[in-house]
């Protein structure tokens, strides 16, 4: 951001783009993620295969079954998993399914009572009738229970395949797991494979990766929300059928959104206008970047040849 | 602002996550105080919340807790264990003692993880890729519904309906004839409650065409009604695109092995297949940094629609005002920027050691 002295060459267009300040690139990013916020262009989110392949397995459980949810991130990776897990948790409600759930991250446990507080124990649809399973309020140690944090990572995911009660002897307020009702009858995770389905938010490490890992050979229907970042780790797991669902990243999550629909604000949805402007400002930098990489070779082999003769 | 003790916590956190937000971005126009502030503040309460939960987590219950409170002595041994850990801190000598826990841990989770990786990351995989190449095309007006969930589009409630759908008519006549039925939204050959939901019916209408659309993917045999006088014999017509597809997974999986392959000198045709798997190489590596880029603008988009409440409840919302805190947050880091520049620019720059007259000029190195 320097003046260009009075006596200096004029500079041709490629080199201002070569020389010019980084910040405005920072500059237009910042636009293009705020402007769409206040002027949504309503980009259309269609599910892909992997998206309604995890809808269903959801979909096809039986009404008032046991569901095992591990949800695994931090507060970094909120924008691309937690519209996944509200609606996925709108889902089971509508199905009054009975929810166990666990974190093998430290920093998940705030974020996971906030969507108990606001999606099961509270009424999602006020003016609807009374018996409409939005409405209900979930009870604690018998329509769900969040048994807590737990460090040792891939070793809490074996014990977990074995014996529940052996890697969460208490929930996090330190009562006994046999004496839950929900938990009646649950040894290990296995248990969950006729009743329910396994439905991992993974950010990372220990995650989804490290579950299908140590838990395929038992044959578990997994479905699996991920970020961004990590498809590409899992796609593979989803290819082969061990994974029998698979959103990925905030296009995932505003694609699960559209099909389950919760009610409330859809962040996924709105998020996803801002993605898109976002990703394609990345690939007109790209693009940029390399047309001024090839003119500069192409002057310097200009340069070279005038050198030569 | 009328604020409720039960949220005035959550109101000022969410009041210091917007300044420390807007703290870390200024990093952007040059490193500052402000930036060093939050970068301090994070490190610090990581660190924290990781010495908190680690002693409440597995420390107190399991081992603590089983020595003080049981008085389970064998528990010395994980104890003595975990201390020859920090022996290292003490002497450099005594480090050795530091390997007998680790080699612990990296034994324990070997076993663990060696005999599970190799059986769902090698054989299954394998397996997968080992699959039939051949894929033939679904005849829609005689497939099970769980073939039919193969089509692009089609989830288990778009199969069962187009089964009920196609046994209603005697079968379809035509390709369009799957969307017909849901395409005006009045009913048409289903009852009005059989209906797909919009997001479910813009899906498949997206998915009827393209090389991999349900049209490429799907045919129309003649519709048998199941029972023992019509009995049904499979016809078979293949899709291609799903044959191309599969082969040019298996040459990329070849070609990707034969790259890693360094016994054969890559001349020749080993030297071609090895520059293939480098291409497929590269088409991973491509879409694992697409997704990247799209993960890190979702972080920003996340922290935009915290600064514009975006992601609170409305009763949050009213009280936080996310947007009056961000606009003075932008000008106390303006302001402060701007003083702690001047204040650099007034210091004299540092004395030059060498005495050559050499150095950093004081305004590339900022002196707060």
């Amino acid at each position: 951001m320097s003046a260009t002295p009075a006596n200096a060459a004029p500079r041709g267009i490629m080199e201002r783009l070569r020389t010019m300040d980084r910040r405005w690139l920072f500059l237009c990013m910042g636009l293009a993620i705020v402007l769409p916020i206040f002027f949504p262009i309503g980009l259309p989110a269609l599910p892909g295969d992997a998206t309604v392949d995890t809808y269903d397995a959801v979909a096809s459980i039986k009404d008032g079954s046991r569901v095992f949810m591990s949800i695994d991130f931090d507060p970094a990776s909120r924008p691309e998993l937690e519209p996944f897990a509200k609606s996925v948790l709108v889902q089971l409600k509508r199905k009054r399914c009975k929810i166990v759930i666990v974190s093998l991250w430290e920093y998940a446990p705030p974020l996971i009572n906030g969507y108990v507080r606001s999606i099961l124990q509270a009424p999602l649809n006020p003016g609807g009738p009374p018996d409409d399973p939005l409405n209900k309020i979930y009870e604690r140690k018998t329509d769900f229970i969040f048994l807590g944090f737990k460090s040792g990572k891939q070793a809490v995911i074996n014990t977990l395949g074995q014996s529940l009660p052996t890697a969460y002897p208490t929930t996090q307020e330190g009562e006994p797991v046999g004496t839950i009702p929900i938990m009646e009858g649950i040894r290990s995770v296995q248990d969950f494979k006729d009743s329910g389905i396994l439905i991992l938010i993974s950010a990372g490490f220990p995650g989804a990766k490290e579950y299908v890992e140590l838990l395929s050979r038992y044959e578990l229907p997994i479905v699996v929300s991920t970020t961004a970042v990590s498809r590409t780790d899992l796609q593979p797991f989803y290819s082969s059928g061990q994974l029998k669902g698979l959103v990925a990243g905030m296009q995932g999550a505003a694609e699960y959104e559209q099909l389950v629909n919760p009610p409330g604000e859809q962040l996924g949805k709105k998020g996803l206008d801002v993605l898109n402007i976002g990703t394609l400002v990345i690939i007109l930098a790209i693009v940029l970047g390399n047309l001024i990489y090839l003119a500069e070779r192409r002057q310097q082999k200009r340069a070279q040849s005038g050198g030569a003769s | 602002m009328n604020l409720q003790p039960w949220l005035t916590a959550d109101v000022v956190g969410a009041w210091i996550a917007v300044f420390l937000t807007f703290c870390i971005l200024s990093f952007l126009y040059k490193d500052n105080p402000f930036y060093k502030l939050a970068e301090h503040l994070f490190v610090g309460s990581s660190v924290g919340i990781v010495i908190v939960n680690t002693y409440y987590g597995p420390l107190k219950p399991n081992l603590v807790g089983r020595l003080w409170d049981d008085h389970n002595w064998w528990y010395i041994i994980p104890l003595v264990l975990s201390l020859c850990l920090f022996v290292r801190a003490a002497s450099r000598s005594l480090s050795w003692v530091g390997r007998y826990p680790v080699a612990f841990v990296v034994g324990l989770y070997a076993g663990i993880n060696l005999p599970a990786v190799a059986d769902s990351n090698l054989l299954t995989q394998a397996r997968a890729t080992a699959s039939d190449i051949v894929v033939e095309r679904v005849d829609v007006n005689n497939a099970s519904p769980g073939k039919l969930r193969k089509l692009p589009g089609f989830g288990s409630a778009v199969a069962a309906k187009v089964v009920g759908a196609r046994k209603a008519i005697g079968g379809f006549k035509s390709m369009g004839q799957i969307l017909g039925p849901y395409a005006d939204g009045k009913g048409g050959l289903l009852p009005q409650e059989q209906q797909l939901s919009a997001p479910q019916l813009k899906l498949v209408s997206y998915a009827m065409s393209g090389p991999r659309g349900i049209r490429a993917q799907a045919f129309l045999g003649a519709y048998h009604s199941g029972s023992k006088d019509d009995p049904y014999k499979p016809e078979k017509k293949y899709f291609l695109f799903g044959i191309l597809s599969n082969l040019l997974m298996l040459a990329g999986t070849l070609a990707a092995l034969v790259y890693f392959y360094f016994s054969v000198p890559h001349k020749g045709a080993v030297g071609k297949v090895a520059r293939f798997g480098i291409w497929t190489l590269m088409l991973g590596f491509g879409a694992s940094f697409g997704y990247t880029v799209q993960g890190r603008i979702s972080l920003a988009i996340g922290r935009a629609f915290s600064i514009l409440d975006k992601d609170k409840a409305d009763l949050h919302k009213n009280q936080v005002h996310s947007a009056y805190v961000a606009l003075i947050s932008i000008v106390l880091i303006v302001a402060g920027i701007i003083y702690f520049e001047r204040r650099a620019k007034r210091r004299p720059p540092p004395a030059d050691p060498s005495g050559d007259g050499g150095g950093v000029p004081n305004e590339e190195l900022p002196q707060y």
